[in-house]
């Protein structure tokens, strides 16, 4: 395991496979085995059935935009040189509301229901977190 | 048939302290606070048997109030912390108790310094900077970090989805300062132009600073009665007719959407069945304006306008002095003072008693909102002047 970014701090037993997902370019969610229903962020205990026999699961990655903003002001040291870093309300089909970022995309064209895709930004040590694009781009 | 809690209770002291940069500890404010409800009311400490407290995201004033106070032999003493909508929640409690004899005269204080000396306001933070695990960090890389951001990302689907508009969130801003160029007690008193809206800088698009409420250093405490018992005291008696609550949280789950459609929609029907009336009859409102949207949202959802209307029902000073709907006449947050929930209740208590002097308000019937965090949690009040 490399050392703890300086921007992340290292995720612990809960969240690793969050993390672990995004280093291999999955986005991974808990989803209940009881219920099958899916949850954002961390839950000890399935927030529709109560049941704690929770799974973390591959999702499609696929969504709509259910709202975006700007920020405008760093307020931590990803942001420098970024701003405006566009801010993402991302609403997966597996019915999860999660935030994120939307990229590549110009500010101008991004409208709430537009349809976004997943994808993946590497920090330096390795780490690295999902990010949304939309739909249609090609990397 | 006449609810039994319409009119049972009645707001009958407010205590404000000095407000803004008062370099003081919230607990020696919120004391100072209550000490001056007490003499408006024309009360003795010793009427006093019932204490609610509410402060800010610090922990510097909470049940050891009492002793600060040296209060004795309370009936009815606790924190409680619902954000936003705590102050209207610490009302409610306090008439539920006086109407069923838990209590007499019951004290609800709130008071903050998140003001720090040489320390400018957007250093202030509600946020979290301690990030105690990846998961919680993650909100502060992506830049979700605090409120400011989530109700930036409310009031731009509002825009994306009815046609808002920056111009709507500035008559807002615009109304309100109107306002508080006539209470001596606000901060922001300087005019404000469409101009100098579009000049603030930006913090979250579509937010600029102007769109965003003041950091206050301060206390408020009101004082909560019987009906009978406040016709004999010093006040004219503001009358609580009626009261709800509804906390409507966004639980991540795709298909709702409680930052449009606000907890305030399930509130204001309720709190208006209580005092038997209709939202049209409603005189003036006293709206918590965390940010100008909160304003547009929360009158859509008491239903002044259809949801999706907000923006232009509040366009061409709708809201201002002269206005058709007189809202946030002391200033409200964004102009006047921050103290949270007690910001609209301690206006509402001097237009319910006439004290506005030249901004007084048409006020038979005042409509006051609380909000707490990301338009979750949701207390609502109607006061009068009148009892049903």
């Amino acid at each position: 395991m490399s050392e703890s970014s300086p921007w992340l701090p290292e995720p612990d037993e809960l969240s690793r496979p969050f993390f672990d997902g995004a280093r291999a370019g999955e986005l991974r969610l808990q989803n209940c085995n009881v219920c099958a229903g899916w949850m954002y962020p961390l839950k000890k205990r399935c927030q529709h059935c109560g049941s704690p026999d929770l799974t973390w699961r591959v999702v499609s990655g696929r969504g709509t935009l259910y709202s975006h903003a700007h920020l405008q002001r760093v307020y931590h040291p990803r942001h420098e040189g970024r701003l405006p870093l566009m801010l993402a309300w991302i609403d997966l089909e597996e019915g999860v509301r999660m935030p994120s970022n939307l990229v590549n995309c110009d500010p101008a064209n991004a409208r709430v229901g537009m349809a976004v895709r997943v994808t993946f930004e590497q920090f330096p040590d390795g780490a690295a977190i999902p990010v949304f694009c939309p739909a249609g781009r090609q990397e | 048939m006449k609810h039994q809690m319409n009119s049972a209770a009645a707001i009958t002291g407010l205590g404000i302290t000095e407000m803004g940069r008062v370099y003081r500890d919230a607990e020696d404010l919120a004391a100072e606070a209550v000490f001056l409800a007490l003499e408006d009311a024309g009360l003795e400490k010793s009427d006093l048997d019932g204490l609610l407290i509410n402060t800010g995201m610090g922990d510097d004033v909470g049940v050891p109030l009492h002793m600060t106070l040296g209060l004795q032999e309370l009936n009815l003493l606790t924190y409680m912390q619902g954000y936003g909508s705590t102050a209207g929640q610490m009302v409610q409690y306090a008439a539920m108790a006086v109407a069923n004899g838990l209590a007499n005269t019951v004290c609800c204080v709130f008071a903050d310094s998140p003001l720090k000396d040489k320390q400018r306001s957007g250093a202030v933070s509600y946020a979290r900077t301690d990030l105690p695990s990846a998961m919680a960090a993650l909100d502060t890389v992506y830049g979700f970090t605090g409120a400011l951001p989530k109700y930036a990302l409310a009031a731009q689907r509002h825009m994306d989805l009815f046609g808002t508009t920056q111009e709507h969130f500035a008559s807002v801003a615009i109304s309100q300062r109107q306002w508080a160029a006539m209470n001596p007690r606000a901060s922001k008193r300087e005019p404000l132009d469409l101009d100098s809206y579009h000049a603030s800088p930006w913090v979250v698009e579509p937010f600029h600073v102007l769109d965003c409420c003041l950091v206050s250093n301060g206390g408020v405490a009101v004082i909560v009665t019987s009906a009978e018992r406040a016709r004999d005291l010093k006040q004219p008696p503001v009358y609580i007719r009626g009261f709800a609550q509804a906390h409507n949280h966004d639980t991540g789950q795709v298909g709702r959407d409680p930052l449009i459609h606000t907890a305030g929609a399930l509130s204001a029907p309720r709190a208006l069945a209580m005092a038997d009336l209709k939202v049209d009859e409603v005189s003036q409102c006293q709206i918590y304006d965390c940010y100008t949207y909160t304003v547009i949202a929360t009158l859509e959802d008491y239903g002044f306008c259809a949801k999706g209307e907000g923006g232009a029902f509040v366009a061409e000073g709708r809201l201002g002095p002269g206005g058709a709907l007189p809202t946030n006449t002391g200033g409200g947050e964004l102009s006047s003072f921050y103290m949270w929930g007690m910001t609209p209740i301690s206006e509402a208590v001097i237009q319910g008693r006439g004290q506005g002097g030249e901004r007084q308000a048409p006020n038979d019937v005042i409509m006051v909102s609380g909000n707490g965090g990301v338009l979750a949690y949701h207390a609502t009040l109607l006061l009068s002047p009148h009892a049903a």
